[in-house]
């Protein structure tokens, strides 16, 4: 007998995994009957999971952690098991803005972008007219990703740039209005800014950290403990899923499932150009490839590194104010479980990291890490302005950042 | 009290008014654009919100919330111990803090009359 899971989620090409494992029958084989429920905003995502109407669901790993800490909502502790994704969003200007920062017909080089927008960003603000982003969540990767960005380039979040939340689907249109200057959000909401002719694109979120963090499968801690098993056997549906996701051949067939009205509503070749990380940059120009735009699966992509939670618990401390505290830290890194991912895929072909937490941004070029199963060699996950960030002291590495 | 009412759908926006007109001491303000959204509802200053679940502009709402009233009077997701939120009739409650939790129940209950019969074709 099938047990049943309802997952919910964004329309957005990184929820890509769940509606995938159900698609392809990876699910099924693992006896599990996936229902998917798709939201337009990640408050109802998170009351749907918050209040019981879900079991699990596509949703921000800052905002799992946010949620456990007790902000926004009542505390309750989430769990996340396994990383949706790593990067995929990328940061859109409106095109007379993009011309003055960014080479046009290519991605930017992020340091170089990011000097020529100070200058841009500090004559507006003195010219009274502050430049806005929209992010999709303050508790967003895409939030802490373009704020690293431009703090690292000498622009002050919330001085010299305003930054302010637009839900994924009204990212556009809000770039077309001019209710905002820029935006920082996922696939395919970048691309459906380019077709309208309301932006271009001009960095992509794995230029500022190679390696970064996305979107994670959370859960209630308490489900954890009820379906223990259940969830394990989404884990291996789930990457079978992202083996097949990222296998060329199949790329065109998920793009049209994708696109479907109940999953993105969206168009199919559009969706392709994230999962084949070629983005097509303006409406007039050539598409760009840009390697490991997405990172589905991959170097133990979903693994839920405990240190990629804690680096999330530093920028949320950062950029709310709201102080370092050690044992929120604690509870932070809970959140990530790697323990349940390795209890899953123990004795699978998969590979599992022998450590649970390493120095983020370290990796500068290619290196062999020690494995508790399996081989694995991983690539460059360095912040583009060369920071690392060692778990081991969070104050510090706080205290060093501008 | 003031009540905003926030539906993409104009008619299920007039119905849940309609169903409000009868409490007193209430002033009821409705809106229907996802656009401007957030500025309009920093005009009204409500005291609750009705927003339709699935409304996209939820997460913009929630920001506003924390960023304009998070000293002064904090406004949150009313969630009620003994039926929880209204996922299910695709009803959600922002109230501010202090509001006596009756009155924002007795609110709702008349919301979601409304919304069942909107939903049932009897509106």
């Amino acid at each position: 007998m099938t047990k049943a899971l309802t997952i919910g989620f964004l329309p957005l090409v990184d929820a890509c995994l769940p509606i995938l494992a159900h698609e392809h029958g990876f699910a099924e084989a693992e006896g599990l009957s996936l229902r998917l429920v798709k939201d337009m905003s990640w408050a109802a995502t998170l009351d749907r999971l918050l209040y019981g109407n879900s079991h699990a669901a596509h949703l921000l790993a800052p905002l799992a952690i946010a949620t456990t800490l007790g902000r926004g909502r009542t505390a309750q502790p989430l769990v996340t098991p396994f990383v949706l994704g790593l990067n995929g969003n990328a940061i859109t200007l409106r095109p007379d803005l993009a011309a003055r920062v960014c080479p046009s017909g290519m991605l930017g080089d992020p340091r170089v972008v990011g000097s020529s927008f100070a200058a841009v960003a500090k004559l507006s603000a003195v010219a009274g007219k502050r430049l806005r982003f929209g992010v999709v969540h303050r508790h967003s990767s895409d939030n802490y990703m373009l704020r690293y960005w431009l703090a690292a380039s000498g622009v002050r979040p919330d001085y010299d740039v305003e930054i302010i939340t637009i839900s994924p689907s009204l990212c556009a249109a809000a770039l077309e209005t001019g209710e905002v200057d820029g935006i920082c959000v996922g696939e395919p909401w970048n691309s459906v800014a380019v077709e309208r002719g309301a932006g271009v694109i001009v960095l992509a979120s794995a230029q500022i950290w190679r390696r970064g963090v996305e979107t994670v499968l959370a859960m209630n801690e308490s489900l954890l403990a009820e379906r223990r098993d259940d969830v394990e056997a989404l884990i291996r549906a789930l990457i079978q899923t992202g083996q097949h996701f990222v296998d060329p051949a199949n790329w065109d067939e998920n793009a049209g499932i994708l696109a479907r009205p109940e999953y993105l509503d969206g168009s199919a070749p559009i969706i392709r150009r994230a999962i084949a990380d070629k983005l097509l940059l303006a409406r007039d120009g050539a598409q760009a490839h840009y390697a490991d735009y997405m990172f589905q699966y991959r170097e133990a992509a979903n693994f839920p590194w405990v240190s990629q939670a804690e680096w999330l618990y530093t920028q949320m401390v950062r950029w709310e104010g709201t102080g370092f505290r050690a044992d929120e830290a604690r509870r932070a890194a809970q959140v990530f479980r790697p323990d349940i991912y390795r209890s899953a895929l123990i004795g699978t072909g998969e590979p599992l990291p022998g450590a649970s937490s390493k120095v983020e941004g370290s990796v500068r070029q290619t290196t062999v890490v020690g494995m508790q199963q399996g081989s694995m060699t991983m690539e460059s996950n360095r912040f583009f302005d060369g920071g690392e960030f060692d778990p081991v002291d969070m104050p510090g590495y706080l205290a060093a950042r501008p | 009290m003031r009540i905003a009412v926030i539906d993409e759908d104009a008619s299920r926006a007039a119905a849940v008014r309609e169903g409000l007109a009868s409490l007193d001491d209430c002033e009821i303000f409705v809106v229907i654009a996802s656009c401007g959204l957030v500025a309009r509802i920093g005009e009204v200053t409500p005291d609750v919100v009705l927003i339709d679940f699935s409304n996209p502009a939820r997460d913009m709402l929630e920001e506003h919330f924390s960023v304009s009233r998070a000293l002064a009077r904090p406004i949150t997701l009313f969630v009620d111990e003994s039926t929880g939120t209204s996922i299910d009739a695709g009803l959600s409650i922002y109230a501010v803090a202090g509001l006596a939790r009756e009155r924002v129940r007795a609110l709702r209950d008349l919301a979601l009359l409304r919304l069942t019969a909107f939903a049932g074709g009897a509106l």
